[in-house]
């Protein structure tokens, strides 16, 4: 192969460029020399924060987009949906810029997280995503308290002002549009990095944040209408819908989830393949979070309505608790992932093993010898010795 | 017009004064003393406190052994003076043909050179082929540098001589410029809070200085100035080293199709760039964050549409 060429193509890329099937043997590069196995790049130095806030908003957003959904369409029952999403949105929207500015290492500087507007970030996107959340979430909330007559009351002046100047409806679609980009986005944060186990395949990332956040917000507003929901037909019906919901968000994550070993090469996947973080992955995530909900659902249709609520009840927790093992584990993988030189280089692999000719040492053609041979025979340096 | 680096590695002899200076002038905390065990390199790596790092890559050919000692035992011996036999039987004084080659290659090649067989091919190489490599690394200056397009605060800057700066009165220690990097080079001071890394003494440049840790290189192994002067100085040095038989000296980071472009802080490597620890072909990591953004905006509309109609369809139902 002509090593040159490659080098020859442009490859600012915009296109996907780590989706490269495992199966290919290109992907499966041969150990490759390292600096004494010393990282290439820096692990990253979230602490238990960010996985608990990408839960957490992953939750609120999902329950967010749901109770939209639910408000607009789902007559008397989806308004209930509705409103526990909203209570829901609010005590979630609460604690996760607790979560991220106690992550900052310079917390009392949060602000400044609102001087740009990046596009380029992730992170950048992210803030401003989570502040027009938490404002809507807000809004909303106290409109929903006003209308509950909860804490505020329905017919004091704060309470009729609410219900008269926020306008629901406009909110309501904005809420559900921030949630799903506060589901996702944060998937979108983690490819856009140098780890090796985000990078790979990272284009699927965003898509698995986004199902996860949708099936773990349907199991928390499942458990909600198990927990406060009224029991009549309507609001069953209700609950029944966001079943559907976390059904087909848990079909689409063990879909994006095998898609994604598909094309992430096994060294770079390796730490969620083994290890603690992996069994965490696939037993705690993907088989506790998402196929075991199925399937608790699916035995659900043959048993009577008392054990069916309580199958329904066990499905939703897993399925947030799932969410909650999914978000840990990619995290803590991804740490060990940055630790690994191999993976990185596999991640960043030009023409394995070749020192790349610039056109001026092409002008000069140079002799090229292959890049693990030594390239300095001894009769260059050394005279032969003296008989 | 902007400025940077040439780093070039054959004529680093590893003395760390670069280390030294950055540490010094820019008034940087000593690390702790830890004793890497691994070469004479026990800084290790680019840090929020280390600036410069001087990799340090001893070079044996792998699993050669004679006689069941390891073969840098049998450097260590050749060192001293000992006459060790040769494959083919003679009797090779190892120090004498080792300052032959050294007198063979003129001036500060001599470096490139250190590669030293002390026995003839022939003979299956008694202490092999091996070489000391040094290459003092520091923060690249990317083109297109991931930390600065991931830096929410906008504390990250390029600066009025084309180099990437971050400016410690803005940053607040998200910490993800430093998984950004594709280099792995900026970091968070856990102390401080702050993220820190190569500034190109923006200080020093301000008042016409060269960086410190190009005025102090002994070597001119590091040299600063205009990118572009510096880059057809390291291709006229390639031509060089390659007239002179190095033929494995080539520029890391120049004329190079990779997303984060050219580097203002470039290198002249004789080996591949993981054996100094530096990716073949580095990618910016935000080159995903369109396709990601497109992917989980179709994702979500999807399941979207999915809740939309599940609620609408029950809806029916019900009518």
């Amino acid at each position: 192969m002509d090593t040159t060429e490659q080098y020859d193509q442009p490859s600012y890329e915009l296109s996907l460029p780590n989706l490269r099937p495992a199966s290919q043997a290109y992907g499966q590069m041969e150990p490759q020399p390292t600096y004494y196995d010393r990282p290439m790049i820096k692990p990253s130095l979230w602490k238990w924060y960010i996985p608990g806030y990408f839960w957490l908003g992953g939750v609120a957003g999902g329950a967010a987009a749901i109770g939209a959904a639910a408000h607009f369409l789902g007559g008397r029952g989806g308004r209930e949906t509705a409103r526990h999403a909203r209570y829901l949105a609010l005590a979630a929207g609460m604690a996760c810029p607790a979560l991220l500015i106690a992550d900052l290492h310079r917390p009392e500087r949060f602000y400044r997280m609102f001087r740009v507007f990046k596009v380029s970030s992730p992170l950048s996107v992210g803030t401003w995503i989570l502040g027009g959340f938490g404002v809507v979430s807000g809004a909303l909330a106290v409109r929903q308290a006003a209308e509950d007559d909860v804490v505020i009351r329905r017919e004091s002046a704060p309470g009729r002002l609410a219900r008269r100047l926020i306008p629901e409806g406009p909110l309501t679609a904005a809420h559900g549009l921030l949630g799903l980009g506060l589901g996702g986005y944060t998937g979108a944060l983690l490819a856009a990095t140098a780890i090796p186990l985000w990078a790979a395949g990272g284009v699927l990332l965003g898509p698995l944040f986004e199902a996860t956040a949708l099936a773990s917000g349907a199991g928390a507003l499942g458990l909600l209408a198990l927990a406060f929901g009224k029991r009549d037909k309507e609001s069953e019906r209700a609950r029944q819908t966001v079943e559907v919901v976390e059904a087909a968000s848990a079909i689409s994550q063990v879909a994006l989830v095998l898609a994604r070993d598909a094309v992430v090469t096994s060294r770079i996947n390796r730490p969620l393949r083994s290890g603690r973080w992996g069994a965490l992955y696939r037993v705690g995530a993907v088989g506790g979070g998402a196929l075991s909900p199925l399937a608790l659902r699916l035995v659900a249709r043959f048993v009577g309505p008392r054990a069916a609520r309580t199958l329904s009840g066990v499905a939703a927790g897993l399925s947030l608790l799932g969410a909650l093992a999914e978000r840990v584990a990619l995290l803590e993988a991804g740490k060990v992932s940055a630790h690994d030189p191999q993976a990185y280089q596999e991640l960043t692999a030009g023409a394995p093993g070749a020192a790349r000719p610039t056109p001026r040492q092409q002008a000069l053609n140079a002799p090229k010898s292959p890049a693990h041979q030594p390239r300095i025979a001894a009769s260059d340096t050394h005279p032969a010795p003296a008989q | 017009m902007a400025k940077g680096f040439f780093t070039d590695t054959t004529l680093c002899i590893g003395c760390k004064a670069c280390e030294v200076a950055c540490k010094q002038w820019n008034q940087l905390p000593g690390d702790d003393y830890e004793f890497t065990g691994m070469s004479y390199d026990n800084t290790a790596a680019l840090s929020a406190t280390t600036w410069r790092h001087v990799a340090f890559i001893e070079q044996f050919e792998r699993g050669a052994r004679v006689d069941g000692h390891a073969v840098g035992a049998q450097a260590g011996a050749a060192a001293i003076g000992e006459q060790v036999r040769g494959g083919d039987g003679q009797r090779l004084d190892l120090l004498s043909l080792r300052a032959n080659g050294a007198g063979n290659a003129n001036g500060a090649d001599a470096m490139t050179l250190t590669r030293s067989r002390t026995v003839d091919a022939q003979s299956g190489g008694l202490l092999g082929d091996h070489r000391w490599l040094m290459m003092s690394d520091v923060c690249k200056h990317c083109e297109r540098a991931g930390c600065l397009e991931a830096c929410p605060t906008g504390a990250i800057i390029r600066n009025e001589f084309g180099d990437v700066y971050v400016q410690p009165d803005i940053c607040n220690g998200c910490g993800y410029c430093v998984i950004a990097c594709p280099f792995g080079v900026i970091d968070v001071d856990r102390q401080d809070g702050r993220a820190w890394k190569c500034t190109l003494c923006y200080d020093r440049q301000r008042d016409g200085l060269t960086p410190a840790c190009a005025q102090a290189c002994p070597t001119q192994s590091i040299q600063f100035g205009e990118v572009e002067e510096l880059r057809d100085r390291a291709r006229t040095r390639v031509g060089q080293l390659h007239e002179r038989g190095v033929t494995d000296a080539y520029l890391y980071g120049v004329d190079e199709q990779t997303s984060v472009g050219d580097l203002n802080a470039f290198f002249l490597l004789v080996d591949q760039p993981a054996v100094y620890n530096l990716p073949e072909r580095p990618s910016v990591p935000q080159a995903q964050v369109i396709p990601s953004y497109i992917a989980t905006a179709l994702t979500a509309a999807a399941l979207g549409l999915v809740t939309v109609a599940a609620f609408a369809l029950r809806l029916r139902s019900r009518a």
